[in-house]
């Protein structure tokens, strides 16, 4: 391992100080000007996929010509996987899906719910779907960009999140980032041009033809059960031992048990749809005993106003795009599954959430 | 915290408005730096400054007393504690699994039934590398290279300065503690060169290797999908995308460092211009291959006991080299085929810089693979067919990749790694407005870790 005679070094430079201020200064004013020029010419923010969803059910929930019996909340995994017109046949009422997506945990299935309040009477029923490694998920980065995607939910958002001791300053910086720096909106543009979006990424132009009700079946691909088995062995191994719920998801979900014993309506807790490898391991139960463990807690604290259903909703590769999501052929399945398991619960007498 | 998140950029700034009233005061300044550092490590998990004040505090003091012990006996008494509690607590959060799940399958290829607990351990983030830097402290204090320092302060901050605590580079207490006990003074060229590391730094990260990594997860996570063609890519993609991740975060923590009036090690020159396997390792991950090289492979014996001797001494420093990556066989076997080539090097097998460069790429794909398996069938199972896929994949790759490499050709045809700070004013502009912007404008949405914080 002796040392090599040819190789590159750090040679000091002797700087003029005036030019090399003038070189940066210079830079870094182009591109001020650059977007400037951005803001003059009332270019704003493309909002990307994920936000351009949130918009869309934000919207949905804010409009008040529509009323629903029951309303389904939660990630993908039921916004791809649940039909509202089967589960409104099934539950003999009319149903809205308004799912986005994981990153937004259990605070965008509040933020939704709440605004839905705000415009109409309250709902029968309220449908909490999630995949299992979202309950016990942090809130990461992209929730704070996300949330962003929803001006008008700002000043309200800014006090609670205080108040969850969560990070206001990033949702601000966000904010600010989508008012003021414009000119990021080429990275999108210039992707787009070059179709090097990612495959898997939610199609802007179709969400914007979402039914009324929410439903994006159109949007479930194709099944591909070797990368469903493949994605179910990385996701076994990164299980780690069983951890609780995030306390973002924990506060959210209270209020939104608050939410229902106010309101008179019932809360239902369900699951996703997952993959059958994953289902069928004892790791994945055991990652998730204390998860289960809070929310049956939880369940058992207000009986009558929030419903825990344990059941979990395996399905063979064949009928699923990925781990948690099931391709367009098994929406119904899914859907009827999970209304069934409402129906049953319906039948407690305790619950008195419903009639 | 990141450096490419909101929460460094406030805490850079608050240490940088403080900084100009205490750079000329050590005390002052020490302290500052070490509040920074700890609130720059906690951030991710306060229950770990326990462990790194833990760390600091016993070498500070086991190395005081080699200094202090007239007695050979007792010295090596010492440093041999020094070295059970760092290896000790280094094992334990980062290989206990590893072995015990390795040990589990070994007994039970043998008949054997048994079955441990998985213990929940969670890796702290950087003590690999601040590990290494305490163990060399104590061993130069012992080896008498090195007078202990007297200030707990200084050697607090030399464990934890924030710009190099969790990715490197490896600091050695000889070049780092002397800087920390005098004031600072600034030179002519310190500004110029710590911005361009900065903005360098962060273009190869945000622009080159996020990009790049969102471009070719998907074939490494599931290959079947994919084409020959494709994954040949994702390998020269991963290749870039690693060199762009690291040697960004090196050049980072330069440039911060040099703001703050210290100078780092040079961790990167330019490595994909190796033409040799020894060449390669006096150009990539310096820190850590030197290291390496004066506190395992020379008292192993170096190359002083003949051919056989210097192979096993060679093949037992890369393998550890390759385990100190992770827990995991692929970096053990990604290790022992450094070790190989290094071994075919001393019997005399001549490498070409085009031959270095391929066997370095499957090197790559060892190290980035999810396991050997796929590895192996990334490369010999994939069809070979051309699609426009591929073709779009090529154009993808080149677009992130060729900057960063017309920069390395610059720089390594020059032989000089600041030649951009030697341009004219004009020339200056147009390089630090196409960088930011590129940085800004073209980077990756959305904060990705650095590779090397799993380390």
């Amino acid at each position: 391992m002796k040392q090599s005679l040819h190789l590159p070094i750090e040679v000091e430079p002797v700087p003029s100080h005036s030019r090399w201020w003038l070189a940066f200064t210079l830079a870094v004013g182009a591109l001020v000007l650059l977007n400037a020029a951005f803001i003059a010419l009332g270019v704003c923010h493309t909002p990307r996929h994920e936000e351009h969803l949130l918009q869309a059910k934000w919207n949905l929930a804010s409009n008040p010509k529509q009323s629903f019996d029951w309303i389904v909340v939660g990630d993908s995994s039921g916004a791809l996987g649940i039909d509202p017109d089967v589960l409104a046949k099934k539950l003999s009422g009319s149903c809205i899906n308004l799912c986005t997506f994981g990153s937004m945990g259990t605070t965008g299935d509040l933020w939704n719910i709440e605004q839905y309040l705000r415009n109409h009477k309250p709902p029968r029923g309220v449908i909490v779907v999630h995949a299992a490694n979202v309950w016990a998920g942090q809130q990461n980065d992209a929730f704070y960009q996300y949330a962003a995607a929803i001006p008008e939910n700002t000043p309200k958002l800014f006090g609670r999140l205080l108040m969850q001791g969560a990070r206001p300053s990033e949702l601000y910086v966000s904010l600010r980032y989508r008012d003021y720096v414009p000119i990021t909106m080429l990275k999108d543009r210039f992707r787009s041009g070059l179709g090097w979006t990612q495959s898997n990424e939610v199609n802007a132009a179709t969400i914007q033809e979402l039914s009324p009700n929410g439903a994006m079946r159109l949007q479930a691909s194709q099944a591909n059960p070797k990368h469903v088995n493949e994605e179910s062995l990385s996701y076994l191994a990164s299980l780690s031992n069983a951890q609780g719920l995030d306390w973002h998801n924990r506060l959210a979900l209270n209020r939104l048990v608050d939410l229902a014993r106010e309101n008179n309506f019932g809360l239902f807790v369900a699951n996703g749809p997952i993959a059958m490898t994953i289902r069928n391991s004892t790791s994945f139960d055991d990652s998730l005993v204390n998860v289960e463990e809070e929310l049956a807690t939880l369940a058992r604290s207000q009986p009558q106003t929030i419903c825990v259903l344990p059941k979990w909703f395996a399905f063979p590769p064949e009928q699923m795009e990925n781990t948690n999501h099931v391709v367009g052929s098994a929406v119904d399945t899914y859907t009827e599954m999970l209304a069934s398991e409402i129906v049953s619960s319906l039948r407690f007498e305790h619950f008195s959430g419903q009639d | 915290m990141l450096f490419n998140s909101i929460d460094f950029l406030v805490l850079l700034c608050c240490v940088l408005t403080a900084y100009p009233f205490l750079y000329k005061r050590p005390k002052s300044r020490n302290v500052l730096l070490l509040a920074a550092s700890y609130v720059f490590y906690g951030w991710w998990d306060a229950r770990f400054l326990s462990l790194l004040f833990l760390s600091t505090v016993l070498d500070f003091a086991i190395a005081r007393k080699i200094d202090s012990s007239r007695n050979d006996r007792n010295r090596r008494y010492l440093l041999t504690t020094s070295i059970a509690l760092n290896l000790g607590v280094l094992g334990y959060f980062k290989y206990a699994n590893f072995f015990l799940d390795s040990t589990v399958r070994l007994l039970n290829q043998l008949g054997i039934q048994a079955d441990f607990v998985t213990l929940n351990i969670i890796l702290p983030l950087g003590i690999s590398f601040y590990t290494f830097q305490t163990l060399s402290y104590t061993v130069d204090v012992y080896r008498k290279q090195l007078a202990p320092s007297r200030s707990l302060l200084d050697f607090a901050l030399y464990v934890s300065f924030f710009p190099q605590l969790v990715a490197g580079p490896i600091e050695r207490a000889t070049s780092l503690l002397p800087q920390l006990a005098l004031p600072v003074r600034y030179l002519p060229s310190d500004f110029p060169v710590a911005i361009w590391l900065v903005i360098f730094g962060f273009f190869k990260k945000v622009f080159v290797a996020d990009n790049l990594g969102a471009s070719i997860d998907p074939i490494f996570e599931s290959h079947t999908q994919f084409n020959l063609g494709d994954v040949v890519l994702a390998i020269i993609a991963f290749a870039m995308q690693i060199y762009g991740d690291f040697s960004g975060y090196s050049d980072i923590a330069r440039g911060i460092a040099r703001l703050l009036g210290f100078q780092l090690t040079i961790n990167f020159r330019c490595p994909y211009f190796a033409s040799s396997p020894s060449e390669f390792w006096q150009r990539w991950h310096i820190s850590l291959s030197s290291w390496l090289r004066d506190y395992l492979y020379i008292p192993l014996g170096g190359n002083r006991g003949g051919k056989l001797l210097t192979a096993r001494n060679l093949m037992f420093t890369m393998l550890l080299g390759g385990l100190w990556h992770g827990a995991s066989f692929k970096f053990v076997v990604w290790g022992a085929f450094h070790g190989t080539l290094l071994i075919l090097q001393r019997h005399g097998v001549a490498f070409r810089w085009v031959g270095m460069l391929c066997l370095t790429m499957i090197g790559w794909l060892i190290f980035r693979a999810p396991s050997l398996s796929v590895a192996y069938a990334m490369l010999f199972e994939t069809e070979w067919t051309l699609t426009t896929n591929t073709l779009r994949l090529a154009i993808k790759i080149l677009f992130y990749a060729g900057p960063l490499i017309a920069i390395d050709v610059w720089m390594e045809r020059t032989r000089d790694l600041l030649v951009a700070t030697k341009l004219n004013w004009c020339w200056q502009t147009i390089l630090y407005t196409s960088l930011i912007a590129a940085t800004v404008i073209l980077g990756f949405d959305g904060s990705t870790d650095f590779i090397y914080f799993q380390f």
